[in-house]
């Protein structure tokens, strides 16, 4: 964990690692679990159930009519169904796959290159990055910008994927402009990764390396000088943003033919070092942290994502999922405790705000349950970067309290909208 | 889920920088000892029971409200004892025990408790607690009558009410060294500019304090008194003497900082200071007051939520035109 530094009246500057260490595979799992959304209403024939022969790369949606589908990430045979609920409460159908120790990869994307392939057969490909809103987006997209950095702290995977895949980067670039028609595409490095890039023949823009520079409202504000208004998606200004690993994903898939199953992931341990891997999706935490020799102890946390916007888990069974970039093991010690305590008008928050927010306003709102007044404290411009927690001097839960206020805005929006 | 080790869950972020309430309520009063000490070793064995008293009074006055409003326990954040060593500075050490108990209960009870404890209070609390006493007993605060006793080897008449009482001749037997080493008399950690000075750097460069408050006060100061003084030399005295008299230096490092009660923003925090000490200056020089500290840190108090209105546009904010 960062601590202040002594002289206080310095700015508060976390910086990203720009060191990423090699890929190191770990072998496919014995047992693969995918989660697949639940939709709202059950219509048609399942599709799969317990016991059936899946292929690697096989695609499995729960009827014939629902668009959301997941990809077997191993081959072999549906062992278990079960119901599953994440952490903000979403559902959805946990399915594992028992491996049957070999690949059979299906072959259904062969010779597609198409924007209807890709939305039908890559959204769950690593960086989960979806292709859909080249079609549902309100505004034609015009922009795509390829982000490589990764959002958190201690995450190097797109930074090693551009080290490493430069060719796939490369193909994947020409890849995504043929099947989308956007050619005013535009890669954001670290000043440290510059070179790598250059052959790409994009227009490089170079971010700054400290946090919270690489979500996308600060991409958008760092790149092409433009506010992301308040509550909207890049999409709807025309902009998409798109990892590194996601590019060099789609050009494995259309130039092998094959569905990519296959993520790279830091692995951050509790003294803060760092290991990158390659595993199958689906892959029990458990398996990738005794993998690396992390040894998880009593009240520690495993934390799906970096210390400042993963979420912490609860079991290392748990499955790595496509957006997985990291599991940040942390000890007790160095895990932030939250207080109930008032907020005392300190006016950390306020400072380190990239969003400009008035975050001791908005988090008393929030906390005594006034969520539509946290509305005009500019809550839709929040980025979600949690850095108003990070300082808050009375350690108050100041992130939570704002998802928490967006969540029941969204209820009240969506009881308002039924009454009329 | 059958591993026996039990992982902690909860929600982003996982790190915190490792700030702290009580640290910084520690580190405020650490950064007191230069003048405070200074203090002591002037006026003595009462001086160290004033102070004493009020930050142990404090502290059981928030243990019993605590019990009281049937609270969690909040005396060890540091916060009450702070409240307390401030009003201890701020008396004369003379002062008798009653008056430091009552005061210390008037912090806490009327200054913060009653609003809802630390964060909710709009006025400081050790001024509530101050002003409340300097209007009831007067005498008894008055630096002159409360130090008749006491021959420190410098001059023992209070400065202001020197200035208030025999206009700008009188206090030219004043010398700024000596004031601003301390060689007055006044509250027991009022008067060692200096001190306040060392400790009030101390807790800009650790981040405690921000420095836009303290500077603005110092230059609404210095700037009114100023103009107070060219307009009219022999009437009003210099920037300089105001500044190293009376609570100036305690105010714009130790009172006017205070979290809850001053604003957040950058413009705000620059009204707030400037405000301050402007209206120091006028209550000196216009009002019936020796000393304007007080009054005019609890009046801006007041202004606090409505500077705190002028902030930045939050990114991406659509601002809709009437």
């Amino acid at each position: 964990m960062i601590k202040k530094s002594f002289w206080g009246f310095k700015k508060t500057d976390l910086k990203y690692d720009l060191d990423p260490p090699s890929f190191r595979d770990v072998s496919p799992p014995r047992e693969a679990t995918v989660f697949l959304k639940r939709p709202n209403k059950i219509t048609g024939e399942k599709l799969f159930q317990v016991g059936n022969q899946v292929k690697t790369g096989q695609k499995l949606s729960s009827s014939s009519d629902s668009s959301e589908y997941v990809i077997c990430p191993v081959a072999g045979k549906i062992s278990d169904i079960f119901s599953y609920s994440d952490a903000y409460g979403r559902h959805y159908d946990g399915i594992k796959i028992e491996s049957g120790g070999k690949d059979d990869w299906d072959d259904q994307l062969k010779g597609k290159v198409t924007l209807e392939a890709a939305i039908d057969f890559l959204e769950f490909a690593p960086g989960k990055f979806s292709f859909r809103k080249f079609k549902d987006a309100p505004n034609k997209i015009d922009t795509i910008i390829i982000n490589g950095l990764d959002a958190d702290l201690g995450i190097t995977v797109n930074q090693g994927i551009l080290k490493t895949k430069s060719s796939g980067i490369k193909k994947g670039i020409d890849l995504l402009k043929k099947i989308t028609g956007v050619n005013n595409v535009i890669i954001v490095v670290p000043e440290i990764l510059q070179g790598e890039v250059k052959s790409t023949g994009l227009s490089v823009k170079i971010l700054p390396a400290s946090f919270p520079n690489a979500l996308p409202a600060m991409i958008i504000k760092n790149v092409l000088d433009k506010d992301l208004p308040a509550g909207k998606n890049p999409e709807d200004i025309g902009v998409t943003l798109i990892s590194a690993e996601s590019v060099a994903a789609i050009a494995f898939a259309f130039d092998g033919g094959k569905i990519p199953v296959t993520k790279a992931l830091s692995v951050i341990q509790k003294d803060g070092t760092t290991s990158n891997v390659t595993a199958r999706i689906g892959t029990p935490i458990g398996d990738i942290l005794s993998f690396c020799n992390v040894s998880v102890g009593e009240n520690d946390r495993i934390i799906m994502g970096g210390s400042m916007m993963g979420t912490a888990t609860y079991s290392k069974d748990l499955p790595i999922e496509p957006d997985t970039d990291a599991i940040t093991v942390q000890s007790e010690a160095d895990s932030a405790i939250v207080s109930d305590y008032p907020c005392i008008n300190c006016g950390e928050c306020v400072r380190i705000c990239p969003a400009k927010i008035q975050v001791n306003l908005l988090g008393k709102y929030a906390e005594f349950g006034l969520y539509e007044d946290t509305e005009r404290c500019d809550i839709y411009s929040c980025i979600e970067c949690s850095l108003c927690a990070y300082v808050c001097t009375a350690k108050r839960p100041l992130m939570q309290y704002i998802k928490l206020a967006k969540y029941e805005l969204a209820i009240i929006k969506n009881s308002e909208a039924v009454d009329e | 889920m059958n591993n026996s080790k039990k992982l902690i869950v909860s929600h982003a972020p996982h790190w915190h920088n490792g700030s702290s309430i009580s640290a910084k309520n520690i580190n405020i009063i650490f950064a007191t000892f230069p003048a405070l000490l200074i203090g002591l070793s002037y006026y003595g064995i009462p001086a160290v029971g004033v102070i004493a008293l009020s930050i142990g009074c404090a502290m059981i006055a928030e243990l019993l409200m605590n019990l009281a409003m049937k609270r969690e326990i909040s005396i060890s954040d540091g916060s009450a004892a702070l409240s307390g060593l401030l009003l201890g500075m701020l008396l004369p050490a003379s002062a008798p025990w009653w008056l430091v108990v009552i005061g210390s209960f008037l912090v806490i009870v009327i200054g913060k408790q009653i609003f809802g404890g630390i964060g909710s209070n709009p006025l400081n609390p050790t001024l509530i607690g101050y002003a409340i006493l300097m209007i009831s007993w007067k005498g008894l605060l008055d630096y002159n009558e409360a130090l008749l006793d006491y021959d420190l080897g410098f001059i023992m008449s209070y400065p202001l009410a020197t200035l208030k009482h025999f206009g700008v001749s009188a206090i030219t037997k004043y010398d700024m060294i000596n004031l601003f080493m301390g060689k007055q008399s006044g509250g027991i950690g009022t008067t060692c500019g200096l001190g306040l000075l060392i400790g009030g750097f101390y807790l800009l460069l650790r981040g405690f304090i921000r420095w836009e408050i303290s500077l603005s006060f110092l230059v609404g100061v210095y700037v009114s008194a100023f103009l107070f003084n060219i307009s009219n030399p022999e009437g009003y005295a210099s920037p300089l003497f105001h500044l190293l008299t009376g609570n100036i230096m305690l105010g714009a490092f130790f009172l006017a900082t205070d979290d809850t009660t001053s604003p957040v923003n950058f413009i705000p925090m620059l009204i707030f200071g400037l405000g301050c000490g402007i209206m120091t200056v006028l209550i000196r020089n216009l009002g019936v007051y020796y000393d304007g500290v007080v009054f005019a840190i609890l009046l801006m108090n007041i202004t606090n939520p409505l500077l705190d209105k002028i902030y930045p546009k939050a990114i991406g904010k659509v601002v809709e035109n009437a």
